[in-house]
Parts: C-alpha cells; sequence; structure tokens
C-alpha cells in the first residue's frame, strides 16, 4: 500500500499550496502559515487526517487540473485526499478488473457509474463536505474526499506533521479529519509572514 | 481400498489443521494470534484475567479506545467501514478473522480421593477435558466466543457461545459503553470476585457448584429416601439475553433473562428467569480500561506486573427464577418451585494479593413438591486469597461453606440423615511453565461434610494435580 502511495505521490498538501499560488494571485504575499503535528490514538490508519481551515472569507476559483484517485489492486489510492469545492476529480481504474464508483455525500448518493479496466472518468465536485467513494463490485474498498469552501488545507504526512501555507492574515477555526476519529476545533490566529503551531489530538 | 482412503482423509485432516493453527504462531490461543501479543496480557494467569482483560471481555472482545491499530492477523473485510453511509440501502461493514479464530485447551488431571473403604485411590485422567475455543469479532463493535468441550466420563457438548453487541444503540445517541447486547449460552459472571471464569484452581466454587437435587434425606429406619427437585446452579452455563453497560467507567451494571433450565438445553416451562447485576470499581483500571489520571486508555502495564491493579470492587447481584422439578420419589402433580439467589462481594487487589470474600444466598419456595411443605434455605460465605510469588508461581488459599436448610417435617417424619452442609479449605499452587501452561496442585480440606457423616464415610479430603494447556 505504501508503496503504491509513493507511486502516485501525495498531491493533496501541494495542491492546496498550488491554489492559494496560482488561483489566488498575491495572495502569497503578506500571507502567513499554519503548521503542527497531529497526534492519533486507536485508529488503524494515523496518517490519514485532513488538516483545513474552515471558513476564509471570499470566493476561491477551482484549480485548472484534475485531481486524481486511481483504483489499484482493488483499492482507491489515495484513502484520503482533499479538494477545494468545484475541483474535478479524475477517477482512474488502472486494474485489469471492473469497479464502479459510487460516490455518497450527505447520506445520499451524489454518483453511481461502472468503470471498465484502464478507463477515466471525471466529475466535479460541487458541495463541501465529506464524499465517501464505496465499490458495489468489491464492497471491501472505500476512500473519502474531504471538499473544503476554501484552499487551505494538508493531508498529515508519513510522521504526523501538516503544513499549510499562504493563508490570509485572520482568525479562523481549525480542523482536523479522520474517517474514524474526532478532533475538537482549535482557533488559530494567523498573522503576516509568521507561522502559527497547532498540535491537533485525534481519537474516536 | 475404501478403509485407506479414509485413513489418508484422516491425515490430510489432521495435517491441515496443525497447518492451520501452527502457521501463524505457535502455542497461542485465538486471541493472542490475532493481536500477537502474550496471554499475560489479558491473563494474570490462565484463565484468570487480569484488569485489562476484563475491560477487553467488557468490550466485547476489543482492545478499548480503539481496537483495529492492534490488530495484526488482518481480517478478510466483508464490507468496508464507509458502508455504514449507504445504510440501510446496504449491508452493514463487518469482517471475519484473518486465520481461523480456534484454540485449544488441554486438561490432563490426577485425583486421589477416598473411596467407601475409606481408603486413597488415586485415578489418572489424561486427559480430564479437551475443550475447542473460538472468539473474536465481526467488525467493529460485534464480538464472539465459544466453547465445545468433550469430556473423558462425558459426551461432547456446546459449553458456551454467544455474540456481544457492543453499543448497538450509539447511532440513536445513546454514548458508548452505556449499553450492549450479549445474547447465546453464556457465563453470567455472577461475581468478578470469586467467578468460575477466572477458576485458576480445579474445584468449582462450592456456592456455585452444588443444586438443591443433590440434597437427599434418608429414613435411617426403613432405608427410603427423598430427594429435592431443583436443578438450578449459579455455575452452569445457560441461554440468555443480557443488556449490560458501563456507567462512567467505573459502575458496571447488566440485567438478563435466561432460561433458567439448569445445564438443559431447552427450557421446561414457559417462564424465563430474571437477574441483574452491579458492580464498581474504585481505584485500579476502570472497566472501560482507562487508569486514574490518564486520558484515554493506556495498554501499558504497571511495571511489577499485569496482574498489579491496587483497587477495590464491590459486587452484587440478584436471580429470580421459577422451576417445575421432579422430585424423588415423583410427587403426584409436578410442582413449581419458585426460588432466588443473592450476592454479595468485595475484592481488594494490592500489588501481589488479591484478598476476596463475600456471601451468596438465597430461598426456595417449594423445592421439595409434594414430599414436604418446607422451604429450603440457601447460604455460602466464601473467601479467597491469591498472592502471586513470582510472575509464574501464585499461592491460593480459599474458604468456602455450604449450608442448605433441612426439610422439618421430613425430619419428623424420620428422614434425619442427609445433609449439602459442609465447610472445606481449599489450597492450592499453580505454577506456569509457559503463558499457556500451567500446572496446578491443589488440596481439598473439609473440616465439615454432613453428607459424608449421614453416609458413614470419612470425610472425602482429596488432593489433585492438573496440567493446563492451551494453544
Amino acid at each position: 500500500m505504501k508503496m503504491i502511495r509513493r507511486k502516485l505521490g501525495t498531491p493533496v498538501a501541494s495542491w492546496g499550496v498550488l491554489f492559494c499560488l496560482t488561483a489566488i494571485p498575491g495572495l502569497a504575499i503578506g500571507a502567513g502559515g499554519i503548521s503542527g503535528s497531529v497526534h492519533t490514538r486507536g485508529v488503524k490508519n494515523p496518517t490519514d487526517v485532513i488538516v483545513y481551515v474552515e471558513k476564509v472569507e471570499g470566493q476561491f476559483q477551482s484549480p485548472k487540473a484534475t485531481v486524481p484517485i486511481d483504483q489499484i489492486k482493488r483499492t482507491y489510492v489515495p484513502h484520503v485526499l482533499a479538494v477545494l469545492a468545484g475541483s474535478e476529480v479524475e477517477f482512474r481504474n488502472s486494474d485489469n478488473d471492473l469497479h464502479n464508483i459510487h460516490a455518497r455525500q450527505g447520506g445520499r448518493k451524489i454518483f453511481n457509474f461502472g468503470i471498465p479496466f484502464q478507463q477515466k472518468v471525471r466529475k466535479v465536485l460541487k458541495q463541501e463536505g465529506i464524499v465517501t467513494l464505496l465499490c458495489d463490485v468489491h464492497p471491501e474498498m472505500s476512500a473519502f474526499i474531504v471538499v473544503t469552501q476554501n484552499p487551505f488545507f494538508a493531508k498529515v504526512d508519513d510522521k504526523g506533521n501538516y503544513s499549510i501555507e499562504n493563508v490570509p492574515p485572520g482568525t479562523y477555526t481549525l480542523k482536523a479529519w479522520h474517517e474514524k476519529a474526532k478532533a475538537e476545533g482549535k482557533e488559530v490566529k494567523v498573522s503576516e509572514g509568521s507561522n502559527a503551531r497547532v498540535d491537533i489530538e485525534v481519537r474516536p | 481400498m475404501r478403509k485407506a482412503v479414509l485413513v489418508l482423509l484422516a491425515i490430510g485432516i489432521a495435517t491441515f489443521v496443525t497447518l492451520v493453527l501452527t502457521e501463524n504462531a505457535s502455542a497461542i490461543p485465538a486471541f493472542a494470534r490475532k493481536y500477537r501479543t502474550s496471554c499475560l496480557t489479558c491473563h494474570t494467569m490462565m484463565p484468570k484475567l487480569n484488569a485489562f482483560g476484563e475491560a477487553f471481555r467488557l468490550n466485547g472482545y476489543q482492545i478499548p479506545d480503539g481496537d483495529e491499530p492492534h490488530i495484526k492477523d488482518e481480517p478478510l473485510v466483508t464490507a468496508a467501514p464507509a458502508w455504514k453511509e449507504a445504510w440501510p440501502q446496504a449491508n452493514w461493514p463487518g469482517w471475519i478473522p484473518g486465520s481461523p479464530p480456534i484454540a485449544i485447551r488441554l486438561q490432563v488431571d490426577t485425583e486421589s480421593t477416598k473411596d467407601e473403604t475409606k481408603k486413597y485411590s488415586t485415578n489418572f485422567e489424561f486427559p480430564h477435558e479437551i475443550e475447542i475455543l473460538w472468539g473474536g469479532t465481526f467488525g467493529e463493535d460485534l464480538g464472539f466466543f465459544g466453547e465445545v468441550e468433550w469430556k473423558q466420563r462425558g459426551n461432547m457438548e456446546v459449553k458456551q457461545g454467544f455474540l456481544k453487541f457492543q453499543n448497538p444503540l450509539e447511532w440513536a445517541g445513546v454514548p458508548r459503553r452505556w449499553l450492549n447486547l450479549w445474547i447465546g449460552q453464556m457465563d453470567q459472571v455472577w461475581l468478578t470476585s470469586y467467578r468460575n471464569l477466572d477458576r485458576v484452581g480445579i474445584n468449582h466454587p462450592l456456592w456455585g457448584n452444588k443444586k438443591p437435587d443433590d440434597f437427599t434425606v434418608r429414613n435411617p429406619t426403613t432405608g427410603a429416601t427423598r430427594r429435592s427437585g431443583n436443578s438450578f446452579r449459579l455455575q452452569d452455563m445457560v441461554p440468555g439475553i443480557e443488556l449490560n453497560g458501563i456507567l462512567g467507567s467505573r459502575l458496571f451494571w447488566a440485567g438478563g433473562v435466561t432460561t433458567g433450565a439448569g445445564e438443559a438445553r431447552f427450557d421446561i416451562d414457559n417462564h424465563k428467569d430474571a437477574y441483574y447485576k452491579l458492580r464498581y470499581k474504585i481505584g485500579g483500571r476502570a472497566y472501560d480500561g482507562s487508569l486514574p489520571g490518564e486520558k484515554g486508555v493506556s495498554l501499558a502495564a504497571p511495571a511489577r506486573g499485569a496482574w498489579v491493579d491496587n483497587a477495590l470492587q464491590i459486587e452484587h447481584f440478584g436471580y429470580f427464577g421459577r422451576q417445575r422439578i421432579t422430585t424423588t420419589p415423583a410427587s403426584a402433580s409436578r410442582s413449581t418451585d419458585s426460588f432466588n439467589r443473592f450476592g454479595v462481594a468485595l475484592r481488594w487487589t494490592w500489588q501481589d494479593l488479591d484478598l476476596a470474600g463475600g456471601l451468596v444466598w438465597g430461598r426456595h419456595q417449594d423445592p421439595w413438591g409434594d414430599l414436604s411443605t418446607s422451604k429450603l434455605d440457601y447460604s455460602a460465605p466464601f473467601a479467597r486469597l491469591d498472592y502471586m510469588i513470582f510472575p509464574w508461581w501464585m499461592a491460593q488459599l480459599r474458604f468456602e461453606d455450604l449450608h442448605m436448610s433441612s426439610p422439618k417435617d421430613l425430619r419428623l417424619a424420620g428422614y434425619n440423615q442427609g445433609s449439602l452442609d459442609q465447610t472445606r479449605f481449599v489450597p492450592a499452587l499453580i505454577f506456569l511453565i509457559r503463558a499457556n501452561l500451567r500446572f496446578v496442585t491443589e488440596g481439598e480440606i473439609y473440616t465439615r461434610h454432613k453428607d459424608s457423616e449421614s453416609k458413614n464415610l470419612s470425610i472425602p479430603h482429596a488432593f489433585w494435580t492438573r496440567f493446563d494447556y492451551a494453544f
């Protein structure tokens, strides 16, 4: 699994930075950052945590590039990712096997389509929230997409750290999401040119 | 030719079973295999559970505060946890264990008892008993456990088999651990201070072992006998449904119904017996697995040893039953005996010491049917002292007393012999040769045994040894 992830890369954190630098020109100048460590306990995949700023004033333009999520050896890769609302996600099937993408959000199905082997299908995720991905053909498969209001998010790295850059100065609520665990929202004050450190504990 | 095929088939099955059971880890039972951990994580000295093992049991065979990260034997996922989102349009998530969750336990005994000639005879029971045990989880919050037992002088039988639905109403906002549903044939675990489940010794606790229908009175003049008819005893594992939970981490509660038919698998009337249990623990590891002053559940064992749990426990249970009885000789019409049992106990654990004492008592309204109008009062005080001399050597001393009141009218009618009253001390030394293999030496020393007096036998002191191992 680790090997598969390495092969595909970890696009989430870099997407966040990329959005800031390209979609909101000029924001990087005078912005701050948030970083810290995430301590998880009682969960199986401790690095499958998305840290994000809950609400930032303004409109954020969707990125032009698609965000990939693949199905490899009957596993969604990556298992967890985050995208800005309005982003286009490219669903891939790298298996020699039929899969389907059964996506649910807020307790209802948002789409469900078959995806033959070695094919790709693109979908735009408009609504903020957690999108759960299932496969009816292989019920053991699942993945999650955290659709955020703004591009200020990061996935925790292998060492349990995260870093969100180019955040406009202000006071925000920082949240963390894990499929089986929760964390209390933490208030964070971001100042121009400085980095705010926020450590988070996530538990079932 | 056919015989040869059968022999080859038997060898094949035996080889397969051996390979399956020894491939992943040798000489450790199902839970140890699943978590790749020692028996001593949960047992002081098997089968006696330590405080962490008790929290694991109460949590439906899951490590409290997050079971999944500890599972080393990857289960086969039948539906990913994310399918919860699609329920009821989809199946609820779950898994089946990666390896067969099976363990085998053998007990090899010697037994030295007095016979009718008042001489000691020693009997080898090699083996005394073979148990096939299974246990695990079918996904989050659904545990299972079972046991099939074969005895040297008995049939193979299902001793227990049950499911533990943990937190079934969490979706409705009921906090975790407040409410669980256990269903099946199970050990109702009346007193943790002194329970069958934890029996490191050989003899069953007297308070749970003797039944009213063990009670026979005899008329020495005519030789006629009268025997009571209720086969209830607390020791038996009976089919039932139990609701239980942990409130505030230190108060355990339970209430349930059982078929109440003793060891019988089928109820003999329409009535269901009912019971309740309450336990409170001061200090030590709480029932939810947490330790005082620590946030969440720590799996760390005390440096001195995993058996150390400095705490005081207070517990109480009540049982209300009714049973259609058959006396000997049989009454003209079958009677129904309403009865109860209550228990109260204190258990104090401090460093290497585990001291417990309590009383089980109760009353039978009509155990003699038409033979007598007498009620039967049941009283059984007990005390137990366990001391860990070394991590591999435990000393135990038990004191047990039993009193069942005599039927006065039968006494007056000349049936003045026969009693189940007895007082005994049971000293034992238990040696852990390996974490999964122990050797027990145990004595039964009676200071009072009225039944033997009535039968003109000497007091039946006894001496036992046992090798007990599981893999």
